[in-house]
């Protein structure tokens, strides 16, 4: 059958049990029936013999005390179920227990368990049989187990003699670390000490764990020789008993014989056990002793090597320093060299530099005087200089003063023609004003008929008006302004006027530059007579006219009273819805009708 | 889980049929024995199971599901303790879990540590990878470097069977009227 999972099959084999025990039944009932007969006989010597033996047997259980477990219980167990268990190890690794005794003692403990009956004692005889076939087995397994013992003690001497070996080792380590602590004093000396301290007190440790183990060893080595002669007695025991049941003594002492027998079995058995785990405990302790010295070992190793490799480390930065220090030696050696070598140049220097200062002293001086006579020509030049300079100041001053006189004679001569011009300018007006004023005078000689005439018809107007009526008077005056315009208008042949209306009360205090004989100026103001009264003005005239003085004061003063030439000034009248400008023109033209010039701007026309 | 064979036909149970027939067992020889056999292999097997990922580093869950499986037919009774882990390892062509062990006292167990510590060490315990510093560590799971099948399922298997030897042949004994 496949095992369906990797690991220990516990199988119990039920077909070969049963077969096992029915051999066993029927071979001891078998040989109970053989021994009936010779019981009798043998009686008395297998009660001696028996004797004998229950005394062997109280020594060999004492010395069972001293001694572990061969098998154990489980071991005991085990043979109890040979043949019918086996135990199998992986996949083929299968080991038998078997035995026939073993199956005689399963089947005696089954039927004791079961509460067989002692009276078939016949019966028993196979089973007390098989009880000291198991003594024998035990006794051969304890000596295997004792063999065993005493080899594993051979090997914890072995594994002891290599911990020396490995103290040994510790103990080189720790010289060549003493070594490197001392080369490294100054470096690693403190952590170094308390180093050695730890090791020291590591190795005591060790050396006392294993001087009790092998104490122990010792002990148990000595127990061991003790059983093994014990055992050589319990074999002789175990012959008296075998002869004992030959000779045919009584079942009960051979019964009780075997009983004792047996339990002095498992007491050794038990010691065994005791004596097994013993060991196994020594074994552990032997391990882990084993194991920490190879561990602190490991760590000694890898603290000497880290040492050594610090020391290297330190060995190879002191090489370093050193080659660093002669070369700072060479190089300083070089730098002097150097400095030698500029000391030399320097002092060649100061030599060169000190000829070249005798050298520039000779031309210095030299040059010195050659700038001093340089300077003495410059002075020279500036003196010729200045007397130029002074000479041409003079040359300057009489310039200026026939420049003065020149301006003098220049205003003199623009006096004289100022005059010259005055003078003919004067003359010139003079003559103008002759010609003007006998202009007039042939003018005024024709106007004076025709005022003449405008006054006649204007007094023929207000005496038929009547001079208390304003409406008359200003009928009045209009009439004789509109006459006198016919007059003039007749008198430039520029035929009727246009009907010129003034609003009454404009004009009946006109005050206006009296017209005086040649154009001259009025002597004061003149009051308009109640009828009103006509004037005419020369050219550039001013005329001011006004109802009360302080109109006319205000008008006067608002000609500015400069001096110079007197602005054209016109007496703004409104006639009929004309300015003055067309009056004036009006006026121009029966000037020019009369001879005289024509406004300014206009052109002349001749033909 | 157990499985039933008779010549050449093997039935494996578990669940109620299982229960079924183990009572149908128990009604004739050896049912008891069985019991008591696997009683104490399922012992041994948790407690295996329990210490099993204790001892490694490794942790799959497949060489450590140790699991009773028990065979019944005419002639024996086989209560097997073991690993259900099928694979094999490499070349050998032996069960993987056979091969599964403690580490051994020098284990050495690679661990991150910071750039300074990292030169601290000694070289030979060094390791860069992938940009990271390793150094070589005791292995806090440091032990004899035994086998975990031997040591966790065979030796306690085998220690538990010796014990209970006297019991079952008692009991078998009893079973085939010996009584």
């Amino acid at each position: 059958m496949a095992n369906e999972v990797v690991g220990v099959d516990l199988v119990l084999k039920i077909d070969k049990f049963r077969e096992e025990l029915e051999k066993a039944t029927a071979a001891g009932d078998k040989n109970a029936k053989a021994l009936v007969a010779s019981f009798s006989r043998e009686l008395k010597k297998m009660e001696k013999d028996a004797r004998d033996a229950a005394s062997d047997a109280k020594e060999l259980a004492k010395a069972s005390k001293e001694a572990g477990e061969s098998f154990g219980k489980a071991g005991q167990s085990a043979s109890k179920l040979a043949g019918i268990l086996e135990l199998v190890g992986g996949a083929d690794a299968a080991r038998t227990l078997a035995d026939i005794a073993d199956v005689g003692e399963v089947a005696a403990e089954s039927a004791g368990a079961l509460g067989l009956s002692m009276g078939g004692m016949l019966a028993l005889l196979g089973p007390v049989a098989a009880a000291v076939g198991i003594a024998a087995v035990a006794i051969g397994g304890w000596r295997e187990h004792t063999e065993q013992a005493e080899q594993r003690a051979h090997d914890y001497a072995v594994a002891l003699g290599e911990i020396e070996r490995g103290m040994g080792d510790i103990k080189d380590a720790l010289d060549e670390l003493a070594v490197r602590e001392g080369v490294l004093s100054g470096a690693l000396g403190l952590e170094d000490a308390e180093f050695l301290r730890s090791q020291t007190a590591a190795e005591k440790t060790f050396a006392e764990e294993r001087g009790k183990v092998i104490d122990e060893l010792q002990k148990q080595q000595d127990r061991m020789a003790a059983l093994r002669a014990l055992s050589e007695k319990g074999d002789s025991g175990i012959g008296g008993m075998f002869s004992n049941i030959l000779s045919g003594n009584t079942v009960e002492a051979l019964s009780s014989e075997t009983d004792t027998v047996g339990h002095h079995i498992k007491d050794l058995q038990s010691k065994l056990h005791d004596l097994d785990q013993e060991q196994g405990q020594y074994a552990d302790r032997l391990t882990d002793v084993t194991t920490g010295e190879r561990k602190q070992k490991e760590a000694v190793q890898d603290s000497a090597k880290a040492t050594r490799d610090a020391a290297e480390a330190e060995r190879k930065r002191v090489a370093a320093l050193q080659a660093l220090n002669d070369q700072l030696h060479d190089e300083e050696a070089a730098g002097k060299a150097q400095r030698a070598t500029y000391d030399a140049a320097i002092a060649k220097l100061g030599d060169l530099a000190e000829a070249d200062r005798q050298k520039m002293g000779t031309a210095s001086e030299r040059l010195a005087k050659e700038h001093e006579a340089a300077l003495q020509d410059i002075e020279d030049l500036q003196r010729v200089a200045l007397a130029a300079s002074e000479t041409a100041t003079g040359r300057e001053n009489a310039e200026a003063e026939a420049l003065d006189a020149m301006k003098a004679e220049n205003t003199r001569y623009a006096a004289d023609v100022k005059k010259i011009h005055d003078d003919l300018y004067a003359g010139l007006v003079q003559k103008a004003q002759q010609a003007a004023a006998a202009q007039v005078a042939a003018q005024q000689a024709a106007w004076g008929s025709v005022s003449d005439e405008a006054d006649a018809a204007l007094s023929s107007v207000v005496s038929f008006f009547g001079e208390e009526s304003a409406a008359g008077k200003a009928a009045a005056a209009a009439q004789i302004l509109l006459g006198e315009i016919e007059l003039l208008a007749k008198a430039a042949s520029l035929g009727p006027a246009a009907p010129l209306y003034i609003a009454a009360g404009e004009v009946p205090l006109a005050l206006a530059a009296a017209k005086l004989a040649g154009f001259g100026d009025t002597p004061g103001p003149i009051a308009v007579p109640e009828q009103g009264a006509a004037y005419t003005f020369a050219p550039r005239d001013i005329v001011v006219a006004g109802r009360t003085p302080e109109a006319v004061q205000r008008q006067v003063e608002g000609l500015g009273g400069g001096g110079g030439e007197p602005a054209r000034t016109e007496v703004a009248l409104r006639v009929g819805g004309r300015t003055s400008e067309r009056i004036v023109v009006q006026a121009a033209r029966a000037r020019r009708g009369m001879g005289r010039r024509t406004p300014a701007g206009r052109k002349r026309r001749t033909s | 889980m157990t499985r039933y064979t008779r010549s050449d036909v093997t039935v494996i149970l578990d669940g109620g049929l299982e229960d079924l027939v183990r009572r149908a067992l128990d009604a004739v020889e050896g049912g008891e024995v069985v019991r008591r056999l696997e009683a104490e292999a399922e012992a041994v097997a948790e407690e295996a199971r329990g210490f099993w990922y204790r001892q490694v580093d490794k942790e799959t869950g497949l060489s450590g599901d140790i699991q009773v499986v028990t065979t019944v037919s005419d002639t024996e009774v086989r209560v097997g303790i073991g690993s259900t882990d099928r694979r094999t390892a490499g070349k050998t062509g032996k069960p993987l879990p056979v091969m599964v062990h403690r580490p051994t006292a020098r284990s050495l167990k690679r661990v991150e540590v910071t750039r300074a510590d990292y030169f601290k060490a000694p070289e030979r315990l060094r390791h860069f990878e992938d940009g990271k510093f390793y150094l070589d560590s005791p292995n806090p799971l440091a032990s004899d470097g035994k086998y975990l099948l031997q040591e966790l399922v065979r030796k306690p298997a085998k220690v538990k069977l010796q014990a209970l030897a006297p019991e079952l042949a008692r009991l078998l004994a009893q079973k085939m009227g010996r009584s």
